[in-house]
């Protein structure tokens, strides 16, 4: 589990007071003894059966009691400081729901060192956010019908929402890119993008929120902009 | 034969089909359509190959209930509808064999409803959704307009044209190029602030909004000017204009990217840059195919060193250094000859994935970038030369391409500046006018000897026995920093020192004269970095430190070297902590060693390398590590073997910087040995010798385990973090060349293997220093 180990020697790494809520969705390669050895290491060890991201994410905010809530998929690092820096975000701007911070891509090389290759950006990605547990309220869990695009369809709706974000010019992911990522080599429509839009198209015809007097924020502001160089 | 069809104009336009509708995304423009079950059959069915609207009629025929002739109109005008949107694309496909003709009144035909689109256009500010496309800076090309929109239109949108304009913003100016027609444009003042607003899509209202948060527009009629201004840019294919839509929200207030206020509004002119290098023609239409010009490095003094895919790159005379990435690095190797554009293309694009138009442009923005930074030249050649000899072996499989990279550093300026920046360049003396002086210091020597006395010191360092002959002054501080490595004196010595200074003249008063001249004229006598011109060669480097008023000579093959030094005034800390450098550089460097700029402790069986600029938390890493039981070998300078990786330590000095330092080494307090250090008053660091306080814990060598580059990090905590080969050239080669006047590629070359054989961490150091000692032994365990 070396990846596994790394994520969550990154977390531990952040000297802050913590719930850890791991969960296992139906992995096959022995993820499940390496939670079971690490003795209460983490707060909650949950095993789903290849739910999917969004039943996992799910699980983990109902699994858990704290106001503030972050999510960090099992290969992906956050920085030192990543926590305080997004948690002192959101306690200084009461009105915002979400603090996001820049992700940069890494791989490894062969020696296992680590090698960035875009700049700092910001786009969707969950894992750079810190969210207040109340968001959820206002806008509901993970649509747990997306296998993909469930953090899209996510920022989305708070984006309706006028979800109030609070912006930090600092790295808070390092988002790792290998050849096992799964948004990597499907095509436009197996990547699940489509099926946010038709969610959206649903929230519209239900007349959810009218687009044309909501919400209040420039939405690729909100979103933020893919990095330039791709891998 | 073939017939008109359409085709789904994929990968511009995603799609996933639903229960009821399929929606489809056109990802250019981010508008996105719901299609009923009809309208939905008719696209899937004319997919991604391509079908007639014959073919797809007689398809929908079968399936629903209604007349063909019904069925196959709406299909030609739904088709209609499509293209305008731009969802599918016109394509000949080949014609098939006529469908069979349904059987009139089949039970399963279901009702037909006619085809219906509807189109959502609310997430248009949203062009990026799908990453799985390559995302330019300028963002998608959009939708052509029904209607010509020109500067003239009454109001407009502007964006940037496509991927075929790339821009660069710099520290004065803005450079954007139009890769389709190769011509390039200088952009400053107004014209600059204009078109890099273009990247917000900025209304004709805002940008005049813009511009009057910072120009004040006397009686000049603004408008005009941006619009002529604009019409300009579009011209030249670097902005697009599109109407504004009617339900377009009130104008933003868009910042200005170089911000200002009251300034007096000018002119807005597009230049296309006269181009003093001819990069490429300027001329539209030529444009890429010309450039028949050569480029090549043009600093003389470039010292590069490449490990793990990186390259750093030391420019010593203009004080500045460079790292590059890959793609870089391979540019700078081909641009050792002399080179064209074109060739440099060719070489690139057999080792990585890029569309050859890409990399074109890339590569112009690149080496424009390094004219603009005086890396390199051009030349106007005659003739084609030869193509370069590539360096590296063309791979099986083309690498994925990341832009050029370069970073430029300029934190060791001080160090690396030559000290005599107006020095004059000469040719190497005539053969055997360095052998002279060499023979005629040895005899002055032997004079000062018979006169005054003369001691022998023996020392084991780098594995061979060196020895220090000091006549005169009985003053031995310059071997107390060696005293660890003393040896027997009896064996023969590969390497012998002269120590003496002319403070006492000796019968005749030659060298004395030729040290009072050159201390009064050591500008003109010496080269930029203290090289005496008259009698300094490759073999016999001669070097003159005008600070302390030392002169270093060594004579390689005879195994002799001197240390002469003008006066009896005391040295300065740095020498006492670490003497005769420039000897022992060039006489290990002859044989294989190197000379490094880093500290190193470790225990018997390994240890490690702390390397990094002067402040970075060397010494104090390695005082941390020694206190805490670990053996030390240098916290300044060592040497170290790139072949097996085993470090030799030279020196047992460790330095501190004041009197905080000593809060958390309280046992050196009262051991500085230095009269200009910060204990006795003076200014200097305090120089210790760790044999004096520890003699159990300096060792004269070890293998090395890792690279160690400390850096303070305002965290509580102390930690290690892998890092590439890159790094820790950037950490060896700049710090290690900057201090040696003889370094050369063979250093860097050294360093280089040194890098790429070890691991490398970052050592972040914390408030808390205890952490230091436990990470390092836990390293070595």
């Amino acid at each position: 589990m070396p990846l596994l180990e790394e994520t969550l020697a990154s977390i531990r790494a952040q000297n802050y007071p913590l719930e850890i809520a791991v969960i296992n969705d139906g992995s096959s390669d022995g993820t499940g003894e390496y939670l079971r050895s690490l003795n209460g290491a983490c707060s909650h060890v949950l095993e789903l059966e290849g739910r999917g991201p969004s039943a996992a994410r799910n699980a983990g905010i109902r699994a858990t009691r704290s106001e503030y809530v972050a999510f960090l998929d099992a290969d992906d690092l956050w920085p030192p400081g990543t926590l305080y820096t997004l948690a002192k975000a959101l306690s200084e701007n009461p009105a915002a729901g979400i603090a996001q911070g820049l992700i940069r891509n890494f791989r490894t090389d062969a020696r296992g060192a680590k090698q960035f290759f875009t700049p700092p950006y910001r786009f969707i990605n969950l894992g750079a956010c810190l969210w207040r547990r109340s968001v959820f309220d206002t806008v509901g869990l993970f649509d747990e019908e997306m296998a993909l695009c469930e953090d899209l369809d996510m920022i989305l709706r708070c984006w309706e929402k006028d979800v109030r974000k609070a912006e930090v010019n600092v790295v808070t992911l390092h988002y790792r890119r290998h050849p096992g990522n799964i948004t990597r080599g499907l095509s436009g429509a197996g990547f699940g993008t489509v099926k946010a839009y038709k969610r959206r198209i649903e929230r519209i015809r239900r007349g959810e929120y009218d687009p044309s007097t909501r919400p209040q924020t420039d939405g690729s502001a909100y979103i933020g902009v893919p990095p330039p160089s791709q891998d | 034969m073939v017939n008109q069809g359409f085709r789904t104009d994929e990968p511009d336009v995603i799609y996933q089909m639903f229960d009821e509708e399929v929606v489809v995304v056109d990802v250019r423009t981010g508008t996105y359509h719901s299609l009923n079950g009809v309208a939905g059959d008719i696209f899937l069915a004319l997919g991604s190959e391509g079908a007639t609207a014959q073919q797809v009629a007689s398809r929908l025929t079968s399936k629903y209930d209604a007349p063909p002739d019904t069925i196959h109109s709406d299909v030609l005008a739904f088709c209609d509808r499509l293209a305008a949107e731009s969802l599918i694309v016109p394509v000949e496909v080949p014609s098939a064999a006529a469908p069979e003709a349904p059987a009139a009144g089949e039970p399963q035909r279901i009702p037909y409803l006619a085809p219906a689109l509807q189109t959502f256009s609310d997430l248009q500010q949203l062009l990026l959704l799908d990453p799985v496309h390559d995302v330019s800076a300028a963002g998608w090309p959009n939708l052509p307009s029904e209607e010509p929109v020109t500067a003239a239109t009454e109001a407009f949108l502007c964006r940037i044209a496509g991927a075929h304009v790339i821009f660069e913003k710099f520290e004065d100016e803005t450079v954007a190029m139009n890769v389709a027609s190769g011509a390039y444009y200088t952009l400053y003042g107004p014209a600059e602030d204009v078109f890099l607003l273009m990247q917000e899509n900025p209304t004709l209202e805002e940008i005049q909004k813009a511009l009057g948060s910072k120009y004040v527009f006397d009686s000049v009629d603004g408008e005009a000017l941006v619009r002529d201004y604009v019409g300009n840019l579009a011209t030249a294919g670097l902005v697009q204009l599109e109407p504004l839509p009617p339900d377009a929200s009130p104008a933003r207030d868009l910042a200005l990217q170089r911000p200002g206020s009251g300034l007096p509004f000018s002119t807005l002119s597009l230049q296309v840059f006269d181009d003093p290098q001819k990069l490429v023609s300027g001329t539209a239409g030529e444009g890429l195919q010309a450039g028949k010009r050569h480029y090549r490095i043009g600093t003389a003094d470039l010292l590069y060193a490449a490990a793990g895919g990186e390259m750093v790159a030391v420019d010593r005379d203009m004080g500045v250094y460079y790292r590059l990435n890959q793609a870089a690095a391979d540019v700078f190797g081909l641009l050792r000859k002399e080179t064209t554009l074109e060739q440099l293309t060719r070489a690139l694009i057999q080792k990585y994935e890029i569309a050859e138009r890409d990399l074109t442009a890339a590569a112009m923005m690149f080496i424009w970038h390094l004219l603009r930074m005086k890396l390199v030249t051009a030349v106007a050649a005659e003739q084609e030369q030869p193509a370069p000899a590539l360096d590296w072996s063309t791979p099986d499989k083309r690498l994925p391409f990341t832009r050029f990279d370069i970073s430029v550093h300029k934190d060791l300026a001080e160090l690396m500046r030559p000290m005599n920046a107006s020095a004059q360049t000469s040719p190497e003396p005539p053969v055997g006018r360095s052998a002279q002086f060499r023979s005629m210091l040895h005899r002055y020597f032997d004079e000062a000897a018979a006169l005054q006395g003369a001691t022998d010191s023996c020392f084991d360092i780098g594995g061979t026995k060196v020895r220090v002959r000091r006549a005169g002054s009985n003053d031995s501080e310059l071997e107390t920093a060696c005293a660890h490595l003393a040896a027997s004196p009896s064996t023969p010595a590969a390497l012998t020192i002269h120590v003496w200074d002319c403070a006492v003249p000796s019968t005749d008063y030659f060298l004395t004269l030729v040290l009072e001249k050159l201390h009064a004229n050591w500008s003109v006598a010496c080269g930029a970095r203290g090289e005496l011109l008259d009698f300094h060669s490759e073999s016999i480097p001669v070097i003159y430190h005008p600070g302390p008023d030392i002169l270093s000579v060594l004579d390689v093959e005879q195994g002799q070297a001197y240390f002469l030094k003008r006066d009896a005034s005391p040295l300065p800390y740095w020498e006492i902590g670490s003497p005769f450098r420039y000897i022992l550089h060039s006489w290990f460097g002859a044989r294989g060693l190197q000379f490094v700029h880093g500290g190193a402790v470790g225990t018997p069986q390994g240890g490690v390398l702390l390397a990094g600029k002067g402040g970075s938390g060397k010494s104090t890493t390695s005082m941390l590590c020694v206190k805490a039981g670990l053996l030390y070998a240098g916290d300044d300078y060592c040497l170290v073997n790139p072949e097996t990786g085993f470090l030799f330590s030279l020196y047992n000095t460790g330095k501190l910087k004041g009197a905080e330092d000593l809060e958390r080494l309280p046992e050196l307090a009262g051991h500085s040995h230095n009269r200009d250090g910060f204990e006795h008053g003076g200014i200097g660091k305090g120089i210790y010798f760790v044999s004096d306080i520890w003699p159990d814990r300096v060792i004269s060598g070890f293998p090395l385990r890792a690279l160690l580059i400390p850096q303070v990090s305002g965290e509580r905590d102390s930690r290690m973090e892998r890092c590439s080969p890159g790094e820790a050239l950037l950490a060896l080669v700049p710090s290690t060349v900057a201090q040696l006047p003889a370094a050369n590629q063979s250093d860097c070359e050294r360093l280089a293997q040194l890098a790429e054989k070890l691991p490398a961490y970052v050592l972040h150091l914390g408030a808390d220093l205890e952490q230091i000692p436990a990470l390092v032994r836990g390293l070595l365990d």
